[in-house]
């Protein structure tokens, strides 16, 4: 019997191909198309991509996804690694953390908009029930400030726990013997996270934080339930004018190369962020 | 049935590890090859077994080509630096796992009959009861060892298995293992990267340099005759010292020596075949230097430091920039940083091509092979 | 640089528990002051648990440490100004070797100016110079471990350097170079060291006196030529020396109204010491000789009774030297002899060996006996 190892790399190239090449060439076809219902599609180039990016709708979008990417990343990283630090490493606290802790990640997404939207609810919420109490008058349809925390609040809420399961996982994998190193050596609980927790973590961080980059940049049905992009277009992200433009307003060509640009973004921040967190304090000089 | 491998050729990348290995490996002997690391001893142990293919070349078992045949389908068993059991089974379960899995439908009693017999072999019959995780490093190795023999596979590939276990264990383990093999049909091909564990065991040694086997000889050839520099310098305990030196012929009589510099001398009678003014490579082991009583030396390199372990004192020198190593069968109490005086015997010197690097003559004791 | 004593230590992992285990019991241990000193012992003996307790990272369930005389068992390891390199090199891999070795300096508010003098004297002697501004992670783990042992000497007030195992991760042919420049670091700076190992080679070359222990026991602490020459007890016989001591079972036979050492038909003669200390009602005997004390022979000594019979069973080529394997003729008692390299012997020859009796050693229920 010859040995032909590539055999076993088919499935994995039949599967890739089906769920991502396909479909990805498909967009790519479509997007140079003029698609409206009831007439014949028809060739228009690049068109629809110049066509999106004059938009002012589109670019209000990418600017809040940005923002909204950018708060996520900035709570959810340290926070989730607080707590992965602040977890007990053994004992019976730790399966009861785990457990607690991964309640909110088996939650399906429109599950958890439908949770947050009957909490948040002006007649029935417990949230605005709340807020009134301490004076405060809660206004998710109408206040654009309530709605963009709330929806920042549940993505922390959702989310939060990957990381902290991603950084325990990290941390448990950290030799002891650093930190005794670090004992002997006089290092101050501070300089030990700086130069043995958080450098040991390095790997284990680049990974939360392109999960998370990626995944906030994709979120979709949990605000679309929640506060349904609004008010007005305040909560849209780019998923939900994609899918308007598409679905919504029937205008596939144009969708399609709204998700072209949309997931070139996503690509092109991934990398750059994946890059300088690699290089990030890799054998800087004898600084302090 | 030994082993056949012709023109073997392996690179990773731009690396070219195996570079036209040809070798013949006789059957049924204990067969070293010996590298420092990442020399590429572990592929070239993996393309014999099967595991890995090679880039070109071809290996034979017993004649048969076997660039077809998987290793599932070859009489081999393999042995790592890892001791890797099933962790789950006991010893016992661990050593019946290969005949359970394997075509040929052994009975109960079979498996029974041969786990008794490589366990007593192996002398792990006292602990066939308990599990990997309950016995010590060595007798996990051994276990290890026996799960590989139990099916009396015709060659057995053992890849540096000595290097994790605690010296007690590896000697005894050295002093076992020439016994068991030197008793069984099976030939034993083993990669080590320590001199002294293939001098202790092995019947044949191959040394790997720059991608090929450049010496391949009985144990006691290539260690007496060493027809290359690499292997020279690394196939000993300490290995063999190595001086650059000029052959002088005395102007006044027959006598020559060997020039090092002005003040060192060493006496060369009975080397007449190599030519005067000639540049070589003097060669002489650490046992064969005498300490000097009377004062008069062949050569007073400077002592770094002593390491005496047991009876034996290393006396580590420096010899114009160049270590020397010398070994005495007693403990010595000698001045640091002083020069030491030491006598040579000619009759067991080396003597090296400069430029080629290969042995071009002998002392008289030195014992010759043909 | 200090005196280190430990005194009564007990350690008990798990106590209380079904997992219960003694892994240290009555170990007494002074180090004296500026001393290399190793810990010794096979896998699971308690020399880790011990170097854990002498730096402050363990707690003992019993007995004290002394620095100097005084007391700390309760200080934490930072208030014990003692350094610890680890198995594999721990290094602080976000800053440069200059970071590495200033890190406990700075943490300990050295000015900037005696950081650089003291980093400078390390370097010298380490032989880093080359490599002060590179990163740590290119390095390798011969250069990163030599980095290690600079942070742990680096500080003036350094008492005292724990090894524990330092040498795992060296490649066998850089072992040599690194244990040779900590050797010279310990006496530069007169530190008192413990380097933990279970390699004897380890231990005798580096250190003037080894602590062996087993079982959580401490068994002998003594120079590593008193261990090799009058060990304590059969166990250190076999431990010490590659390959061990001897350790032939022997009978007592009455001979002349005075005890004779036995072995099948053989008698062995012995140092008039051990004549004398020997009692008939003795069972349970060893005969201890070092193989490089057994005299071998090829020709027949004739009558000289001195000699016993063998045969060569094994011939193997040990640390430069060729270790016999013979089976003393008409017993299943096998002895191993050191002979040169060059020595050409086969298996299954007879030859002849002498045990002189001065070398040799005498043991009574494992125990060594000495002169009454």
């Amino acid at each position: 019997m010859k040995q032909r190892p590539w055999l076993f790399l088919l499935p994995a190239l039949l599967l890739v191909s089906i769920s991502a090449f396909i479909p990805l060439i498909t967009v790519m076809n479509y997007s140079q198309l003029t698609l409206l219902p009831g007439t014949e599609p028809y060739f228009s180039g690049l068109e629809n991509f110049v066509a999106i990016l004059e938009d002012e709708a589109f670019r209000a979008a990418l600017g809040r996804q940005v923002i909204f990417s950018f708060l996520v990343l900035i709570t959810e990283i340290p926070l989730g690694l607080g707590l992965a630090m602040a977890m007990p490493k053994e004992g019976p606290g730790v399966g009861l953390s785990l457990v607690l802790l991964g309640i909110p990640l088996l939650i399906p997404w429109n599950v958890v908009g439908i949770i947050w939207r009957v909490f948040t609810r002006s007649d029935i919420g417990v949230l605005p029930a709340a807020f009134d109490w301490f004076g405060y008058s809660y206004e998710i349809s109408s206040s654009t400030f309530d709605a963009w925390w709330t929806v920042l609040a549940m993505d922390i809420w959702h989310w939060t726990p990957l990381v902290v399961l991603i950084c325990y996982a990290g941390i448990q994998a950290i030799p002891e013997e650093y930190y005794m190193a670090a004992k002997i050596d006089r290092a101050s609980p501070w300089k030990t996270f700086r130069y043995v927790t958080l450098p040991n973590l390095r790997g284990v961080l680049i990974i939360a934080v392109l999960l998370r980059l990626m995944d906030s940049f994709k979120i979709y049905a949990e605000p679309f339930v929640l506060t349904g992009g609004g008010p007005g277009s305040s909560t849209t992200f780019l998923s939900t004018y994609t899918s308007r433009m598409a679905i919504g307003g029937f205008q596939m060509g144009r969708g399609a190369a709204t998700s072209l640009i949309y997931f070139f973004i996503v690509i092109l921040i991934s990398f750059v962020i994946y890059i300088v967190m690699l290089n990030l304090g890799q054998g800087a000089g004898g600084d302090q | 049935m030994g082993i056949r491998v012709e023109n073997l050729c392996k690179s990773f990348g731009t690396e070219q590890v195996l570079d036209g290995i040809t070798l013949d490996i006789t059957d049924r002997s204990f067969f070293s090859v010996v590298a420092p690391t990442g020399a590429g001893k572990t592929t070239l142990l993996r393309i014999l077994a099967g595991i890995e293919s090679a880039d070109a070349g071809t290996v034979y078992y017993d004649g048969t080509e076997m660039s077809d045949v998987a290793v599932q389908d070859r009489s081999v068993g393999m042995v790592y630096q890892e001791f890797i059991n099933y962790p789950s089974l006991t010893v016992r379960e661990n050593l019946a796992s290969p005949l359970q899995v394997s075509d040929e439908n052994y009975s109960a009693e079979e498996i029974e009959r041969r786990v008794q017999e490589t366990a007593e072999m192996l002398k792990i019959d006292h602990i066939l009861n308990n599990l990997p995780e309950e016995v010590s490093g060595g007798e996990a190795q051994r276990t290890a060892i026996s799960r590989a023999l139990i099916k009396e596979p015709d060659y057995l590939f053992m890849d540096e298995p000595l290097a994790n276990l605690d010296y007690k264990l590896r000697e005894q383990l050295r002093s076992d293992f020439e016994r068991l093999f030197s008793e069984q049909d099976t030939t034993v091909i083993y990669a080590t990267p320590q001199a002294g564990d293939a001098l202790a065991m092995s019947t044949h040694i191959g040394f790997l340099h720059d991608g090929t086997i450049i010496q391949k000889a009985l144990r006691d050839e290539i260690y007496y005759r060493p027809r290359y520099l690499p292997v020279a310098e690394y196939l000993g305990e300490p290995p063999m010292n190595i001086v650059p030196v000029t052959l002088v012929q005395e102007p006044t009589s027959t006598d020559r020596h060997f020039e090092v510099d002005d003040d060192t001398r060493i006496p060369a009678p009975g080397f007449d075949s190599l030519s005067p003014d000639q540049e070589y490579h003097l060669g002489f082991r650490p046992q064969d230097m005498q300490l000097s009583d009377s004062g008069e030396a062949s050569i007073a390199p400077t002592l770094s430091f002593v390491e005496t372990v047991g009876s034996t004192s290393t006396l580590h020198m420096d010899f114009q920039g160049q270590e020397i190593y010398a070994l005495h069968p007693d403990p010595v109490h000698l001045e640091t940083d002083t020069s030491i005086p030491f006598v040579l015997d000619p009759q067991k010197f080396y003597v090296y091509d400069s430029e080629a690097g290969d042995l071009i003559a002998t002392g008289s004791n030195i014992p010759s092979f043909s | 640089m200090a005196e280190i004593e430990v005194r009564d230590i007990r350690h008990v992992y798990d106590a209380g528990t079904a997992d219960e285990t003694v892994a240290i019991d009555d170990v007494d241990l002074t180090l004296q002051d500026g001393t290399a000193n190793a810990l010794l012992g096979p896998s699971g003996c308690g020399k880790t648990t011990l170097l854990q307790i002498i730096s402050g990272l363990l707690q003992p369930t019993e007995g004290q440490v002394l620095i100097d005389g005084e007391d700390v068992t309760a200080k934490p390891p930072a208030e014990r100004d003692i350094a610890q390199v680890f198995q594999f090199p721990v290094i602080y891999d976000s800053m440069d070797v200059y970071g590495n070795l200033a890190f406990p300096l700075r943490n300990g508010g050295v000015p900037e100016a005696e950081i650089e003098e003291r980093i400078q004297k390390i370097a010298d002697l380490l032989e880093l110079n080359d490599i002060l501004h590179s990163s740590p992670s290119n390095l390798g783990p011969e250069l990163n471990q030599l980095v290690a042992l600079g942070r742990g000497i680096i500080r003036a007030d350094t008492s005292a350097i724990l090894f524990d195992e330092p040498m795992t991760d060296v490649e066998p042919a850089r072992k040599l170079t690194i244990r040779r420049r900590v050797k010279e670091a310990q006496k530069e700076f007169d530190i008192t060291a413990l380097y933990v190992t279970h390699d004897q080679h380890e231990a005798l070359t580096f250190a003037e006196k080894v602590a062996i222990m087993r079982d959580g026991r401490l068994v002998q602490y003594d120079t590593g030529e008193n261990l090799y020459e009058n060990p304590v007890n059969t166990f250190i016989g076999h431990f010490i020396g590659s390959p061990g001591m001897n350790l032939l079972g022997c009978g007592l036979t009455k001979e002349n109204g005075a005890p004779h050492a036995q072995i099948g038909p053989h008698a062995i003669s012995v140092s008039d010491d051990i004549h004398h200390a020997m009692d008939l009602s003795w069972t349970d005997c060893h005969i201890g000789i070092r193989p490089s004390s057994v005299t071998v022979q090829v020709a027949d000594p004739q009558d000289d009774t001195h000699y016993i019979p063998a045969t060569v069973s094994q011939v193997e080529m040990v640390g430069g030297y060729q270790i016999l394997t013979a089976r003393l003729d008409d017993t299943d008692v096998e002895v191993k002899a050191r002979v040169a390299h060059d020595y050409m012997i086969d298996e299954d020859v007879s030859i002849w060996l002498r045990f002189p009796p001065d070398t040799i050693q005498f043991f009574h229920e494992e125990e060594a006996v000495h002169a009454p």
